[in-house]
């Protein structure tokens, strides 16, 4: 069921921001049957989220993710902050953030703050699309990475 | 003053203006002569001209055109006398001559003309044979010559004869004795002094003096008109009288009082009057009067068929009746009836007389309806006041209070006096800010009335009193500001009240508002331990189906189908929540594009299940577009899924106008409902079919009902079970003015 993973190129530094157990883990599994090789950076909650960012604290050593998935609800500082303090920093503004909702209405409120997420996906319950759209942002690295003014 | 040199002639010139009736006191003075001398005259001019009569060559009437006695002792007398005589005859005076025997001896002319009779034909005649249909007057006139052939000398006094045209006027006669050559009484001579027009304006004067002293001291026209009646029969000789009142209700006219000198006989003739109700028309007396507005006179009651009560008149001796409108303006209020025992001819004084009694009584009774009209209104007004819980206010000019009616405390408690003589705004009323007030007083100024000013004022408890208080301005006859008056009412429960139902509305307002999101935090929590379900259990299966036994397999694929469907349902009713919550600013769109989205949407399963869909021309109407969207793809989405198996769907959309609003539908051809259900497919929830059947929620028409009523709308299904359902929506229209 796991597909090949071409691992000679440099592995895609995600950020995954989610204090949910069941989602980050699901998230990974998903990931595992994708094809892009890539390093899961997990993280609990918005102000670590900004730390690894920064290379604040124990983060200090963090590599610049190459996408960052956002969970909206979280603790200490929500989904709605990061992702404006990213867009407002120079230096994290390209990075393309994949917002995690919970239904469609909650996108819609979200898309009325015009916050400039690059994507929103709401969460499935089955298990199939999860993978699916997981797979979805794969293809959507692998569309940016062979874009010329790509990374 | 050189003394004037009477001749015998000027003499007799003076005593002549004293017998046409001229006062002693006003030709004394205009001759400057003393009284005595006047009457020495008098006395004197009287025994000259009785002497030329009491000559035995009295000469026949025939033979002389002038006074015939009187010309022939003038040839014989002195030249004053034949003047005297000569004026005489030509004086307007009315003079006549009569022997011992009572017999009628000459007159002059004036006396021909006042009493319409050649002289030759009474020469001779007694007084009861000049007088035949009048032995009344000629029973008088014989007295009074009798007692002076008793006692010679003069006499005065005041009769009503019947002259020349048939009417009785009132004479003063003037008679005095003269003596034949023997000494002996030979006859007399009189004067008549026709004063009628004097004595009627005294009449007239005395009536209405009665009248109007009556009319002053009665409170009812009742208690009045007897008295009235009495002073015009009384004064001026007649029989009887009777006011006739209009009785509406009886449709009719009938009598209401009347006065009578005492006659039995003529007692039962008022009592017969009183008995029915009559009818204006155009005969008759009253019934005339009442008909044409008219004096009516007539002159023999007996004799006229159209009079009603001829016999009983006849009967009571009755003959001569007149009668005539009570007028007020141009309002016939009633009529007066009057009758006389002997006959009289039509007499306008008396006529004018009467009307103007009738226009007395008429003001009385229009003054009488005035003054119970107002003592009904006023009574109104009291029982209003006392039985209202407003109170009455009054302020002048100046905008201060003047009058403020006890209710006023009674119901509020607050002592009115710091308020009396004050202004409004000079009290605080802790509700009202000075712009308030400022308005208050522009309004005042500008002297229009107001409504319902509230007003906060502070009780003696020390909490608060609120008052409504409307007033109206007042305006005397020329038009002058004279200040406002109006009602006041305690409103504080009222107030409470409103207080209370606020609170209500705002709790209500923030429970509903709590309740929505909660409804959208709940649904949205709700989410994530079902992913966790229905992910995990088939992460299970993907990677472990190999140890798990078909059952396993089976049973996770429940699991996994309720999350799903869970979902699904908890989505919707986000979706029903976001209906009240998220919506949009209504705002003219046009229908047409919100059914081309709609269809839009629907593209994938229009096409799959082969369904055609028409529509009327749409309007512009005024909506929430993405709402309107939802509400139509619904209608539409269950039309294609509630499709007959063997059938293709066809769907209109029609549009029609209904007056204020517009009236969608959605016509398809499918299952149809039964009726029973029309209402229930509208709530939450409610399905008429098993998932295997018709997959769903039950949530659909539910929302469209949010959307239609948030739109000011209705939702209703009209169907036939097996042919097909048609749903209805109302949109209301756009308003003029809104874009």
């Amino acid at each position: 069921m796991i597909a090949e993973i071409d691992k000679t190129a440099p592995p895609v530094e995600i950020l995954l921001v989610e204090d949910n157990l069941g989602d980050a883990r699901l998230t990974r599994e998903a990931l595992k049957e994708g094809k892009v090789y890539n390093n899961l950076h997990w993280v609990k909650d918005g102000v670590e989220a900004l730390d690894f960012l920064h290379k604040r604290g124990k983060h200090q050593g963090a590599p610049k993710p190459d996408i960052i998935l956002l969970d909206l609800n979280l603790p200490k500082k929500d989904g709605r902050e990061v992702l404006q303090e990213i867009k407002a920093d120079e230096r994290l503004m390209r990075i393309p953030v994949v917002v995690l909702t919970t239904s469609k209405a909650e996108e819609d409120v979200l898309r009325t703050y015009a916050l400039h997420a690059n994507c929103y996906v709401t969460k499935p319950v089955d298990l199939e699309q999860f993978i699916k759209v997981v797979k979805s942002i794969d293809n959507f690295w692998l569309t940016v990475v062979t874009l010329p003014d790509g990374k | 003053m050189p003394v004037r040199q009477w001749d015998p002639a000027s003499k007799a010139k003076v005593v002549l203006e004293g017998l046409q009736g001229k006062p002693e006191t006003a030709i004394c003075k205009r001759h400057d002569i003393r009284p005595a001398e006047y009457r020495r005259w008098r006395k004197q001019f009287l025994a000259e001209i009785a002497r030329s009569f009491a000559s035995p060559r009295r000469p026949s009437a025939k033979r002389s055109p002038v006074l015939s006695g009187i010309a022939r002792a003038a040839d014989e007398s002195s030249e004053a006398l034949r003047v005297a005589q000569e004026l005489i005859e030509v004086l307007p005076v009315p003079v006549f001559f009569k022997g011992r025997d009572g017999k009628h001896l000459g007159a002059n002319r004036a006396w021909e003309a006042y009493f319409g009779v050649e002289r030759e034909s009474f020469i001779g005649k007694t007084v009861q044979e000049l007088f035949p249909h009048a032995p009344e007057v000629a029973a008088k006139h014989q007295a009074v010559d009798e007692d002076l052939w008793r006692n010679p000398g003069t006499r005065s006094y005041e009769l009503q004869v019947p002259v020349h045209d048939g009417r009785f006027h009132h004479t003063l006669n003037y008679k005095a004795t003269f003596t034949g050559p023997d000494g002996e009484v030979a006859g007399l001579i009189g004067t008549i002094v026709d004063i009628t027009e004097r004595k009627r304006a005294e009449q007239r004067q005395a009536i209405e003096h009665r009248v109007t002293r009556l009319l002053s001291e009665s409170e009812t026209v009742a208690a009045a008109m007897p008295g009235v009646l009495a002073a015009f029969c009384e004064s001026l000789g007649w029989a009887c009288g009777t006011r006739w009142s209009m009785d509406a209700k009886a449709g009719g006219f009938r009598c209401e009082e009347a006065w009578s000198i005492d006659d039995p006989e003529i007692a039962a003739f008022l009592a017969a009057s009183h008995e029915r109700t009559y009818q204006p028309g155009q005969a008759g007396l009253v019934r005339r009067v009442l008909g044409t507005g008219q004096p009516v006179w007539i002159v023999d009651v007996t004799a006229e068929e159209s009079f009603l009560r001829g016999k009983q008149a006849a009967k009571a001796g009755l003959r001569s009746a007149f009668a005539l409108p009570i007028r007020l303006g141009d309002q016939v209020l009633g009529a007066l009836e009057f009758f006389h025992r002997e006959e009289r001819l039509p007499d306008e004084w008396l006529l004018k007389t009467g009307v103007e009694i009738g226009s007395q009584v008429g003001h009385f009774m229009a003054r009488k309806q005035a003054e119970r009209e107002l003592r009904e209104s006023e009574a109104r007004f009291r029982s209003l006041t006392a039985l209202s819980s407003d109170w009455y206010w009054e302020q002048d000019e100046q905008f201060r209070l003047t009058f403020m009616s006890s209710r006023f405390v009674e119901r509020t408690g607050i002592d009115p006096a710091p308020y009396l003589g004050r202004k409004r705004w000079d009290r605080p009323a802790p509700n009202l800010t000075e712009a308030d007030w400022e308005r208050h007083r522009a309004q005042l100024e500008r002297r229009e009335p107001f409504f319902d000013f509230e007003m906060e004022r502070a009780s003696p408890h020390g909490d608060s009193i609120w008052l409504s208080l409307s007033g109206e301005p007042v305006f005397d006859e020329e038009r002058r500001f004279r200040g406002y008056r109006g009602v006041g009412t305690d409103i504080t429960e009222r107030k409470r009240a409103q207080g209370v139902l606020r609170a209500a509305y705002d709790e209500l307002a923030r429970s509903n508002a709590e309740l929505q999101q909660f409804a959208y935090v709940a649904s949205h929590d709700l989410q994530e331990p079902l992913r966790m379900i229905g992910s995990y259990t088939q992460l299970l299966e993907r990677r472990y189906a190999d140890k798990l036994d078909r059952d396993a397999r089976e049973f996770m694929g429940f699991i996994v189908d309720g999350a799903t469907r869970m979902k699904q349902l908890i989505e919707d009713l986000l979706a029903y929540s976001r209906v009240g919550t998220r919506g949009k600013e209504l705002r003219p769109v046009q229908a047409q594009a919100v059914l081309d989205k709609a269809l839009a949407n629907l593209r994938a399963s229009l096409e799959q299940s082969a369904a055609t869909v028409t529509h009327d021309p749409l309007p512009e109407v005024s909506a929430d577009d993405t709402q309107l969207a939802q509400l139509l793809q619904n209608l539409i989405a269950n039309a294609i899924k509630f499709r007959k198996k063997d059938e293709a769907p066809r769907i209109h959309v029609g549009a029609e106008d209904a007056g204020d609003e517009w009236r969608f539908s959605v016509a398809d051809n499918g299952i149809g409902i039964e009726p029973q259900y029309f209402d229930r497919i509208f709530m939450v929830f409610q399905r008429l079919h098993t998932q295997d059947e018709y997959p769903g929620t039950g949530i659909g028409l539910a929302i469209c009902r949010k959307v239609a009523e948030r739109h000011r709308g209705r939702i209703w299904v009209e169907s036939a079970y097996g042919k097909g359902s048609t749903f209805r929506f109302t949109l209301p229209k756009i308003q003029e003015g809104e874009t």
